[in-house]
C-alpha cells in the first residue's frame, strides 16, 4: 500500500469516527435537555415516594427511633376508624364538588364564548380566585361564615333569620367546602373549557342550524361531545386534586367539630406530626395514592373515546 | 453568519450546562473555616401568650446583645394550634431552634429522645443557685428521669370567673360562686336568657387548640386522674369521667345554658364574657387582662373552678426555656436562657401578659387586686400526663364531637381512651 492511500485511509477512518460521534451526540442531545426535569422529578417525587414506601413498613416514633414492622401498618388501617371517617368525608366531598365545579366551569365558559364587551377583563377576574393563596381565601371565608358578625349571618339578619352556626354544624360543612372550591376552581376550569369550545369548527354549528337545531341542542349534541378531551382532563385532575383536600378544612375548622370535616390528608398529617406515627402516615399516603390512581385510571378507561363528526 | 437551529440548540445546551456546573462550584476565595469574630446566630421559638410577644422579646434581645455583640438572635412566634407538628418536624429534621419555650406537658417526648440538653451538663449554668428560686413542684415538672431540662419561666393556671353584676341581677349572691359543677349547672339555668342574649356558662371551642385547658377539668373532677403515676396507662375511661364530660354536653345541648361550640370562635368567647353575653367561664388571667382594662366598670368575681365528686383540681402548667441538643452554641444559648429567666425580664413579661412568674422572688402584681385574686387561684393543678405523643390531639376531637352532639359522651371517653392506651402500648 502506498503512503498516499494509507493517509487517505486514515482520513476516512477519522471522518467515520467523527460522523459516529456526531450521530451519538445527536441521539444524546434530547436527553440532555430533559435531564434537568428528570433530575427534579427524581429528587422531589421519585425519591420521596420510595422513602414513603419504605417508611410504611416501619413503626414507632420518629423522634425516638423507628423499627421494621412489616405489613402491620397496612393491617392496622382496616381497624382505624378515623382513617375510614376521613376517607368517607373526602369521598363525599369529592362526589359533591366535581359535578359542581365542572358544571360551573362549563356554564362560565359558555357565557364567555359569546361576543361580549370586556370579555378579557372577565376572563382575568375569573382566574383570580384560583391564583390566590388558599390559606388567605380560607381565612376570608372563615370571617364571612362567623356566627357572630359574619357577612352571611348579617345578610340573613336583614330578613329576620337567626344567626346560623355555619362552621359548628356538621351537616353544613361539606357543602361549605364545596362552595369554597367552586368559587376557587370554576374560573380555572372555565378557561380550559373556553379554549376547547373555541377550537370547535364553526361549520358544525352552521350545519346544525341549517338542520333546524336549537341552541341547546347544538350545545348538547355538538359542543359537549367535542369538549370530551377537555372534560376528561378536567375531571381526572379535579378528582386528583380534591381527593387531597387539606387547606380549607385545616384553616377553617381543624377537622371539627369532632371529626365532621376531617379529610384523609388531614388525618395523615395528624398521624405524622401530632400522633408522632410517621410509619402509619406513610402507609395511609400509599393507600391514598393507590385509591387516586385507580379512580383516575377508571375515569380514563370509561370516558376516553374519540368523537368525530 | 447563519446559524442553523440544531447548531443553536447544541450551543445553548453547552452554555446552559456550563452555567449550571459553574453555579455548583464553591466561590473562589471563600474559605470554609470560621473566623474568630464571626457572628453567632441563635434561634428562639416560643408560642405567644399575648399580642405583644414578638416586640417584647425583640426589645429584650436588644438588651442581651449589648453584652454579647457577636450574637444575632432570630425569634419566631409559633402558633399554639400547631405546636406539636411544628416542633416535631423541626427536631425530627435536625433543624430545631437553639432555644425553645416548652410547657411541662409537651417536652417529655423530646427529652426522652435525647433531643434536649441536660442542664447539669452546662458548665456555665449554676443550677444550685437557680433551684432555690422556685417551688419544688415547679422545678420538678421540668425534670425527667432526674435530669433538669429547662429553666422555669412562667406558670399559668385557669381560674373560674363570673360577672358579679349579672349574678345580682339574677338574684344570686355575687360573692358566692358555685362550689360544685352541679351547682354551676343550676346557676347557669338561672342566668341564661331564652332569647340567646345571655348564656349562663361558656366553653371555648377547639378552633385555636385551646379547648384542652378547660374541658378536661370537670372530667377529672368527676373521674379522677387522667393517667397512672408513671403514665403507662390512660385512666380516663370510667363512668365518673363520662359524667364529667356529660355535664358539659348537657349544658350545651339539653339545658341550653351554654352556647353551642362555634357560636363564639376561639378567644371571642372571652370578649363575650366581658360584654356580658356569658356570665361564668373558665379562663386564664391573660385572656381577660386587656378586656378588663378596656372595661373598668366590669365587676369580676375570681375563684377556683368548681369541684366534682372525685376532686377539686384545676388545670395549669409551667413553661420552661430549653436548649436543643443539636445547638452549636450551647454557651451562648445557656447565657440567653439565664437572661430570659432573670428578674427584670420575668417581671416585665408578666406585667405585659398578666400571667404569673415561676420564680418566687418576682411579684409583679403587688398593688393589683384583680391580678392578686388571679394569683390566689394558681394552685391545685391536676397532674398533666407526660406522654411521648400529643394526647390532646386524640382526646379533644372526641370530646368536641360529644359536645357538638355527634356522638355520646360515653363513646367519646371510650374511644379516646382506647386509642391512647393503644399508642402507649405501641410505644409511640
Amino acid at each position: 500500500m502506498t503512503s498516499h492511500s494509507a493517509v487517505g485511509s486514515a482520513q476516512k477512518d477519522r471522518a467515520a469516527t467523527i460522523r459516529s460521534w456526531k450521530r451519538r451526540a445527536r441521539r444524546l442531545t434530547p436527553y440532555l435537555f430533559i435531564l434537568p426535569k428528570i433530575a427534579i422529578f427524581a429528587a422531589f417525587l421519585l425519591y420521596p415516594l420510595v422513602q414513603a414506601v419504605l417508611l410504611s413498613f416501619k413503626g414507632g416514633a420518629i423522634l425516638s427511633g423507628m423499627r421494621n414492622v412489616g405489613f402491620a401498618n397496612y393491617r392496622k388501617i382496616l381497624d382505624d376508624d378515623l382513617f375510614w371517617i376521613g376517607l368517607r368525608n373526602t369521598a363525599w366531598y369529592t362526589v359533591l364538588v366535581i359535578p359542581a365545579v365542572i358544571g360551573a366551569g362549563i356554564g362560565l365558559a359558555a357565557l364567555l364564548n359569546q361576543q361580549i364587551r370586556f370579555r378579557g377583563v372577565f376572563i382575568a377576574l375569573l382566574i383570580v380566585p384560583s391564583v390566590a393563596s388558599t390559606v388567605a381565601a380560607s381565612l376570608i371565608w372563615n370571617y364571612l361564615l362567623q356566627t357572630n358578625g359574619g357577612l352571611f349571618n348579617a345578610a340573613l339578619g336583614l330578613f329576620g333569620v337567626a344567626p346560623v352556626n355555619w362552621l359548628g354544624t356538621p351537616k353544613y360543612l361539606m357543602p361549605i367546602f364545596v362552595a369554597v372550591e367552586v368559587w376557587r376552581g370554576a374560573g380555572f376550569y372555565a378557561i380550559i373549557f373556553l379554549a376547547s369550545m373555541q377550537s370547535i369548527p364553526s361549520h358544525l354549528y352552521d350545519a346544525a342550524a341549517i338542520d333546524g337545531a336549537t341552541a341547546s341542542q347544538s350545545f348538547r349534541l355538538i359542543t359537549l361531545p367535542l369538549m370530551r378531551p377537555a372534560l376528561l382532563f378536567s375531571t381526572v385532575m379535579a378528582t386528583i386534586w380534591n381527593f387531597q383536600l387539606f387547606d380549607s378544612p385545616y384553616v377553617m375548622t381543624k377537622g371539627g367539630p369532632g371529626h365532621a370535616s376531617l379529610t384523609i390528608v388531614m388525618y395523615i398529617y395528624d398521624r405524622a406530626f401530632k400522633y408522632d406515627s410517621m410509619g402509619m402516615a406513610a402507609t395511609m399516603s400509599i393507600v391514598l395514592l393507590l385509591i387516586i390512581m385507580c379512580l383516575a385510571l377508571l375515569q380514563l378507561r370509561l370516558f376516553h373515546k374519540e368523537i368525530q363528526f | 453568519m447563519t446559524v442553523h437551529r440544531r447548531e443553536f440548540l447544541k450551543r445553548s445546551g453547552v452554555v446552559g450546562a456550563g452555567l449550571a456546573a459553574a453555579g455548583m462550584l464553591p466561590r473562589v476565595g471563600q474559605t470554609s473555616t470560621a473566623s474568630a469574630q464571626e457572628s453567632i446566630r441563635l434561634t428562639v421559638w416560643k408560642a405567644p401568650h399575648g399580642a405583644g410577644d414578638e416586640q417584647f422579646f425583640q426589645e429584650q434581645f436588644d438588651k442581651f446583645i449589648t453584652d454579647w455583640p457577636n450574637v444575632e438572635i432570630e425569634f419566631r412566634s409559633t402558633p399554639w394550634g400547631a405546636w406539636a407538628e411544628t416542633y416535631t418536624a423541626a427536631f425530627a429534621s435536625d433543624s430545631p431552634p437553639d432555644i425553645s419555650y416548652m410547657p411541662n406537658a409537651y417536652f417529655p417526648k423530646f427529652a426522652e429522645a435525647g433531643l434536649l440538653v441536660d442542664f447539669d451538663t452546662l458548665e456555665t449554668v449554676d443550677l444550685a443557685a437557680w433551684k432555690p428560686l422556685f417551688d419544688e413542684r415547679i422545678w420538678s415538672l421540668g425534670t425527667r428521669g432526674g435530669k433538669v431540662y429547662g429553666l422555669p419561666f412562667l406558670q399559668a393556671g385557669i381560674s373560674f370567673v363570673w360577672n358579679k353584676a349579672l349574678f345580682a341581677e339574677a338574684g344570686l349572691d355575687p360573692e358566692t360562686p358555685p362550689a360544685t359543677w352541679d351547682e354551676l349547672r343550676s346557676f347557669a339555668a338561672q342566668l341564661t336568657k331564652a332569647d340567646g342574649t345571655q348564656w349562663g356558662y361558656g366553653i371555648e371551642d377547639n378552633s385555636t387548640g385551646e379547648m384542652g385547658n378547660y374541658v378536661p377539668v370537670p372530667i377529672v373532677n368527676y373521674g379522677g386522674e387522667l393517667t397512672n403515676e408513671d403514665d403507662t396507662e390512660w385512666l380516663a375511661t370510667t363512668d365518673g369521667h363520662v359524667q364529667g364530660l356529660q355535664i358539659q354536653v348537657d349544658m350545651i345541648l339539653t339545658d341550653k345554658v351554654a352556647p353551642p361550640l362555634g357560636t363564639f370562635a376561639g378567644p371571642e368567647i372571652f370578649t363575650a364574657f366581658a360584654d356580658g353575653k356569658i356570665v361564668m367561664i373558665l379562663c386564664y388571667s391573660s385572656n381577660l387582662q386587656q378586656l378588663l382594662a378596656d372595661r373598668p366598670e366590669f365587676q369580676i368575681g375570681i375563684g377556683m373552678p368548681p369541684a366534682g365528686p372525685a376532686n377539686d383540681y384545676s388545670y395549669g402548667g409551667v413553661g420552661y426555656w430549653m436548649i436543643a441538643e443539636k445547638s452549636a452554641h450551647r454557651d451562648e444559648a445557656a447565657a440567653l436562657t439565664e437572661f430570659l429567666s432573670s428578674p427584670d425580664v420575668v417581671n416585665a413579661y408578666m406585667t405585659l401578659t398578666g400571667l404569673f412568674p415561676a420564680r418566687t422572688d418576682v411579684q409583679p402584681f403587688a398593688d393589683d387586686p384583680v391580678q392578686n385574686a388571679f394569683a390566689a387561684t394558681q394552685r391545685n393543678f391536676l397532674r398533666a400526663p407526660s406522654l411521648p405523643f400529643d394526647y390532646f390531639g386524640i382526646i379533644l376531637p372526641e370530646y368536641e364531637s360529644a359536645l357538638s352532639g355527634q356522638q355520646s359522651a360515653a363513646d367519646a371517653i371510650a374511644i379516646s381512651g382506647e386509642i391512647i392506651n393503644e399508642r402507649i402500648k405501641d410505644g409511640s
